[in-house]
């Protein structure tokens, strides 16, 4: 349990409406490799991504995180977590009516210490995602692609230990997702937890994810 | 003839300007928040000053007529609640 | 670990941002936090500044004063026997005849004052001492032309010359008051040349004045109603804060819907609690929340307050207006050109500012808390469905 990175162990979760989506998940999503979680629409991927990032909680279950029960703690105590998580959700959540640039470092905005660094990093974090000349325009303004490469960039600022990820590539030509795994290999490489939730052929076919895994039924399969 | 400048004048590449700190939109936001902290100081300040330079006079002024013409606040009492000049006060 | 500091300029700058995200509820807000607190202090600052101006007034005014009483109401004082028996009484000094009234005049009632040449050694020297057939006017009358006569009626409807005004600066004290000359003013009063309206005195000292009243009234051959200074000073404060207690309760409902208003921007709607969720699931703590919410509420509030204030202030002092004194207290004519000391204008600011900020803080905090309690994970699925 000691171990850096994020783990299941026994880990459920039930709709409020009733029925399980997720049956005691055991699995270990170590620091310094990326993880691929595929899987049907509808498998619970997201609320697996939300229970590592601790949004939820869950049913029975635990999620440890570099050796921390994390999911065990008090509200104040997961925020210190969810601190030390970037996060890139299904539909984006970026702010419409604020720059790309402001998307960016919000996660960074309560943490006056970092501030002068972290608008550097985030000006290149867009320059290296192709967003460099559109920082000062609203996500309202940008396509699809461009919209989810500037919450990726949001979820890479501040580097924080653990990536996850819920269809980063579903709006991205082929040549956009070189670029993405190319900032995914770099945060493996600096130590961090990468997971990634997608059914996008391109990402399984991808050299960069160490652990695949295939969510179905409640229950998390290793693939080969 | 063409005329060669010192070597002290010759131009040279200016340094790149250092990034603003602050995203545009900021700055504008910025503005406010020092505008919003400075507009309170701003107004007490001349309130303390105009209280402190005319602070007391024209009562003054007011009481000294209340002397001279034997008046007993505001009205004339005992007739009369202070305010107002009740018409049965009239002889 | 990170020291708190509840200043984060980054944070800062992202309140100002996000109040300019929505211009118009933060100007909304503004404007009326501005106007209740410029409501509220403008009935305190009134309500002290007449406190203020009346207690030096009352330092002025004569100590005791004497009216002979009818059963059908006051009667005309003989001066000459009121003067010799009072005069018998031990403590009594300066015994002085008074004749004024109520008359009809332009425009509605007027205070008639009659002074006679022993005025004169007080007299301020730029304004002239009315002689027979002259009068001077108060702020309320300055509307008249000088080369107008006026008419007034009391016993007996006589026509005077304006000779001049009495100065803006003691209208609080005379607004709607018309100074005659004594004779003029017995005439038009419909009093003998040997009567007087009421007779003023002094003493010693101000607490000696209530030991004398049964003293005056067992020497004087009439009933009489003798008031003293403090009891009409008495009189008068109560009735100042019977009328500001009043408004300012009236004030109570519009705290409160502001209050309510305040919570509601805050908390309730349904793109906050979305954009709570995001922030929180990007890693904003409760506390950074917290804070965000109290530098949105400090943005609005602090010159919001400032402004409503000044408005005040400026409304009350400088240059003043008719119809604070009218609405508040029915004083017609010009404003009131009262001032504060320091101390006591600082006091009725400083209130005024609580008495708004107070609520507002409240409404603030609760809205702020609702941030801080809220599931990310619940807001952003509410929005995702």
């Amino acid at each position: 349990m000691n171990a850096a990175g994020l783990a299941c162990r026994a880990l459920t979760f039930e709709r409020s409406t009733g029925g399980r989506l997720l049956d005691g998940i055991e699995a270990a999503f170590p620091c310094g490799r990326a993880c691929l979680i595929t899987g049907a629409t509808g498998a619970g991927k997201s609320t697996l991504l939300h229970l590592l990032a601790g949004l939820l909680g869950p049913t029975s279950g635990e999620v440890w995180a570099d050796g921390q029960p994390v999911s065990r703690w008090s509200a104040p105590h997961r925020e210190r977590w969810r601190q030390m998580v970037g996060i890139v959700f299904q539909h984006l959540h970026l702010l419409n009516d604020v720059t790309l640039l402001e998307n960016v470092l919000l996660p960074c905005v309560p943490r006056p210490e970092r501030w002068p660094a972290v608008l550097g990093e985030a000006r290149q974090l867009l320059e290296r995602l192709g967003l460099g000349a559109l920082e000062e325009v609203t996500p309202a303004r940008l396509s699809g692609g461009e919209r989810q490469r500037a919450a990726l960039a949001r979820a890479l600022i501040g580097q924080p230990r653990f990536l996850l990820l819920d269809e980063p590539s579903a709006f991205q030509d082929d040549g956009r997702i070189e670029g993405v795994l190319g900032l995914l290999e770099e945060a493996t490489g600096q130590g961090g937890c990468v997971v990634v939730c997608s059914h996008d052929p391109r990402l399984a076919a991808a050299d960069l994810f160490q652990s695949r895994y295939r969510l179905a039924h409640g229950r998390l399969e290793r693939c080969p | 003839m063409a005329k060669t400048l010192p070597a002290q004048e010759v131009t040279r590449p200016c340094p790149a300007p250092a990034p603003p700190i602050w995203p545009g939109a900021w700055r504008q936001a910025r503005r406010a928040v020092i505008a919003a902290l400075l507009l309170p100081w701003l107004l007490l300040g001349l309130m303390g000053l105009d209280m402190g330079l005319r602070g007391g006079r024209p009562e003054q002024t007011a009481a000294r007529w209340v002397g001279c013409l034997g008046l007993s606040t505001p009205a004339l009492w005992p007739a009369g609640d202070g305010m107002h000049y009740p018409p049965e006060a009239a002889p | 670990m990170t020291r708190f500091c509840f200043w984060n300029r980054p944070l800062i700058a992202w309140a100002a941002r996000d109040l300019g995200r929505q211009p118009f509820s933060a100007l909304l807000l503004f404007v009326c936090l501005a106007l209740l607190v410029t409501l509220v202090t403008l009935v305190l600052l009134l309500g002290q500044s007449l406190r203020l101006a009346s207690v030096q007034w009352a330092a002025q005014a004569p100590d005791l004063v004497v009216r002979r009483v009818t059963p059908g109401g006051w009667a005309p004082l003989p001066v000459a026997e009121a003067l010799e028996r009072v005069q018998t009484v031990a403590g009594v000094l300066r015994p002085r005849p008074r004749v004024w009234g109520v008359v009809q005049g332009p425009g509605g009632p007027w205070t008639v004052v009659g002074v006679d040449a022993a005025a004169a050694a007080d007299w301020p020297a730029d304004v002239p001492l009315p002689r027979a057939g002259e009068a001077l006017l108060g702020t309320a009358g300055r509307w008249l032309a000088t080369a107008q006569p006026l008419f007034l009626e009391g016993r007996r409807a006589l026509g005077f010359k304006v000779v001049g005004y009495l100065p803006r600066s003691a209208a609080a004290a005379l607004h709607d008051g018309v100074v005659l000359n004594r004779q003029d003013a017995l005439l038009l009063l419909g009093l003998a040349g040997d009567q007087a309206t009421d007779l003023a005195l002094e003493v010693f000292h101000d607490e000696e004045a209530e030991a004398l009243r049964p003293d005056l009234a067992s020497v004087l051959p009439w009933p009489v109603t003798i008031t003293t200074s403090r009891e009409q000073l008495r009189r008068q404060l109560d009735d100042i804060d019977r009328r500001t207690g009043w408004l300012l309760a009236s004030f109570v409902p519009a705290l409160a819907a502001m209050a309510l208003v305040v919570a509601a921007l805050g908390a309730a709607g349904r793109r906050q609690r979305w954009e709570v969720g995001v922030l929180k699931a990007l890693g904003w703590g409760g506390g950074d929340l917290l804070r965000l919410h109290l530098y949105r509420g400090l943005l609005i509030a602090g010159p919001a307050v400032a402004v409503g204030s000044a408005a005040a202030y400026l409304l009350l002092f400088a240059p003043g207006t008719t119809w604070v004194g009218r609405w508040i207290f029915g004083l017609p004519g010009a404003p009131l050109p009262l001032h504060l000391s320091g101390q006591s204008a600082a006091g009725g600011l400083l209130l005024g500012m609580l008495l708004v900020a107070l609520p507002f803080s409240a409404a603030l905090f609760w809205s702020g808390w609702q941030a801080v309690i809220q599931d990310p994970a619940e807001s952003i699925a509410e929005a995702e469905r």
